[in-house]
């Protein structure tokens, strides 16, 4: 009464949080409870139709599995389905009454201890998220099972059901065959209780396929002699690589079923003449290949998570120096700029009202030319503001206007794009053309830049030497990065003695600065 | 028509305070303008021409807000006569703006009391 109370409490603030209006609490209880008193049945019948579980023992116990599976995600409010589950799956004319009741307690225990375990040890997301995650819900897993075995082995010898001798590969089976079901059916709800998924025609064709595989693979290891066990596991690693949780989940199960499918039909290599080994050799088949499998996925996925940080931090630190150029710019164009224009404006004035030092006027003012020249050139390199005024076809045309080698602008965009693609077009060119200027000493540049479909196209092609290499630090590894984070591709043939073709593709119409 | 000996009604239009300054002396220095007004945006260079009627509005193209080329086009819509002389400090910027007629480019770098009356007498009318 007192453990309903306090979980109660807890399934109020997940009923306001959530679907609560729409069923009465109670009644989605009920419901609930209803759920898994038919997938715990449903499952340990599986067991016994499929012979690979019985009343004391199993190859894999699935309805541990599903508990677990049922607790954690739906909430340990629904322990009491578990025991309603039980009671109609053990046969308690087989046993001693009190060694039954012993086993059923030890049935709830287990679920309720691991379920609470993973709750409580895999704090943040998903359990397939982290490697750390899916270490702590195995321990929760082999934790509960292990409390569970041990509870039914110890009323087994209390009830003078089985002998002392037996104690230690009775507790093995029972303990192995638990957490088999567990590991292999707790991230397979946990992969799948969402149902989002989209595959494409593609997709679906190589997950077909790496079903095939694991099918095909598993039927040809056991039904050849010896041990080729082994050969289904790149067809599962496919599975795990390609298909992430719910492919690794997926396969996991299939060759978990066709293991035991054989070893019950006395086919393939675990199939020994004693039972006992046999077992055995089932069970660590397929815990040491849902280990396997599960620690691949997560890895993946954590590698993919990270990749994706990593692409979101490049754009975000290219994003910062962006707008801190823009802001030099801004206060190099707003202040000494501006200043060194009014001075020279000045000093015309002033020259009009002193005839005698005209020469003295005229080279102040060439010298403050200079200094603007240097100056604006210096804003303009660090970031161009023409290109928002007036668009990359014009600021290239600026480009060609002050280059010092002969440059043909073949074709200009006819259209605007958005400001950010313009930017890293503008980049590309004036990166390309110093380059070729200062290393490949071209003596004529090409540039063509077009918007064809959704995407802007530049091309800068120069006659110089050629020979040009992405190493670490130079303009052109820097370029392409520019370009890959604005989700476009970048090219360089550069083929020694034959000149330099840098091409690029940006996808236009969107920020690609927006991380 | 209005009399020959009447002044060219000069607006000028500078977010930067220095240059704005240099700009409004310059204008002061030619005999033939008089300064109508000297505002430091887009969006006030646009209101003052409709107060101010001027004949020539010397128009800074980087500006906070609408900036240069904008307020050229709006000044226009209203009063499509007025000359309007856009001051850049980009010299590729002042190569490549159309110029109609209406509108011209100078770039700060040559602004004096002669590239004004210059520009006054090449495109100016009323």
């Amino acid at each position: 009464v007192v453990t309903s109370q306090v979980l109660g409490a807890e399934s109020v603030a997940a009923e306001e949080a959530s679907f609560g209006r729409a069923v009465p609490r109670r009644l989605r209880y009920l419901l609930g409870l209803g759920i898994l008193v038919g997938l715990y049945v449903g499952s340990a019948h599986i067991g016994f139709a499929f012979q690979f579980a019985g009343p004391v023992a199993a190859i894999v116990w699935l309805p541990v599995g599903v508990a677990i599976s049922f607790l954690y995600l739906g909430g340990l409010q629904f322990w009491p389905g578990v025991v309603i589950g039980d009671l109609l799956v053990n046969d308690y004319s087989a046993l001693p009454f009190g060694v039954a009741v012993a086993q059923s307690v030890g049935n709830l225990l287990e679920v309720v201890l691991a379920a609470y375990l993973i709750r409580r040890l895999v704090r943040h997301g998903s359990p397939l998220d982290r490697i750390e995650s899916l270490a702590w819900m195995v321990v929760a897993i082999a934790v509960g099972t292990a409390l569970s075995a041990s509870v039914g082995v110890v009323s087994l010898l209390a009830g003078d059901v089985i002998e002392t001798g037996l104690v230690g590969s009775i507790w093995r089976t029972w303990w192995l065959g638990d957490f088999s079901g567990g590991l292999i059916l707790v991230p397979l709800a946990v992969a799948w209780w969402r149902p989002d998924f989209h595959l494409d025609r593609r997709r679906l064709a190589e997950g077909t396929l790496v079903v095939v595989a694991v099918v095909g693979l598993s039927e040809v290891a056991f039904r050849v002699h010896g041990s080729a066990a082994y050969i289904v596991f790149p067809a599962l690693i496919w599975g795990a690589l390609r298909f992430s949780q719910r492919g690794a989940t997926l396969v996991i199960v299939i060759g978990a079923a066709l293991a035991i499918w054989h070893t019950r039909h006395h086919s393939g290599p675990f199939a020994y003449h004693s039972i006992t080994s046999s077992i055995l050799a089932t069970q660590l088949y397929i815990a040491v290949a849902a280990l396997s499998m599960l620690c691949l996925t997560v890895l993946v996925a954590e590698r993919e998570e990270i990749a994706q940080r990593l692409g979101a931090s490049r754009a975000q630190a290219l994003r910062a120096a962006e707008l801190e150029r823009r802001r030099i710019e801004r206060n190099l164009h707003d202040g000494a700029q501006q200043r060194l224009l009014a001075l020279g404006v000045h000093l015309r004035l002033s020259a009009e009202h002193a005839p005698d030092a005209a020469k003295l006027f005229e080279s102040a003012e060439s010298q403050l030319q200079l200094a603007i020249d240097e100056l604006r050139d210096l804003a303009h390199g660090i970031h161009p503001t023409v290109l928002k005024d007036l668009g990359l076809a014009d600021a290239l045309r600026t480009i060609a206007a002050r280059s010092t080698v002969p440059l043909e602008l073949v074709e200009l965009p006819a259209v605007r794009v958005d400001h950010e693609t313009e930017v890293t077009a503008y980049y590309v060119v004036s990166e390309a053309i110093s380059n070729a200027v200062k290393y490949a000493r071209a003596s004529w540049i090409r540039v063509r830049a077009a918007v064809v479909g959704g995407a802007l196209e530049v091309d800068v092609v120069d006659d110089g030497i050629g020979g040009a290499r992405e190493n670490l630090g130079s303009g052109l590894r820097g370029l392409r990065e520019r370009v890959e984070t604005a989700g476009g591709t970048f090219e360089v043939q550069s083929p020694v003695g034959a000149g330099t073709h840098v091409a690029v593709t940006l996808p236009s119409g969107r920020a690609p600065f927006a991380g | 028509v209005t009399a020959p000996s009447e002044p060219v009604r000069v607006l000028v239009a500078d977010d930067n305070e220095a240059f704005l300054e240099a700009t409004v002396r310059v204008v002061d220095g030619v005999s033939e303008f008089v300064l109508v007004g000297a505002v430091r945006s887009g969006e006030e260079a646009v209101e003052e021409a409709d107060a101010a009627a001027p004949d020539m509005v010397l128009l800074d193209v980087r500006m906070a807000g609408i900036g240069g080329l904008e307020a050229a086009r709006r000044i226009h819509a209203r009063r499509p006569g007025v000359l309007v002389v856009l001051l850049t400090a980009d010299s590729a910027l002042a190569d490549v703006v159309e110029t109609d007629g209406v509108t011209v480019a100078l770039d700060k770098r040559s602004l004096s009391r002669a590239a004004v009356a210059e520009q006054w007498r090449l495109h100016g009318r009323r």
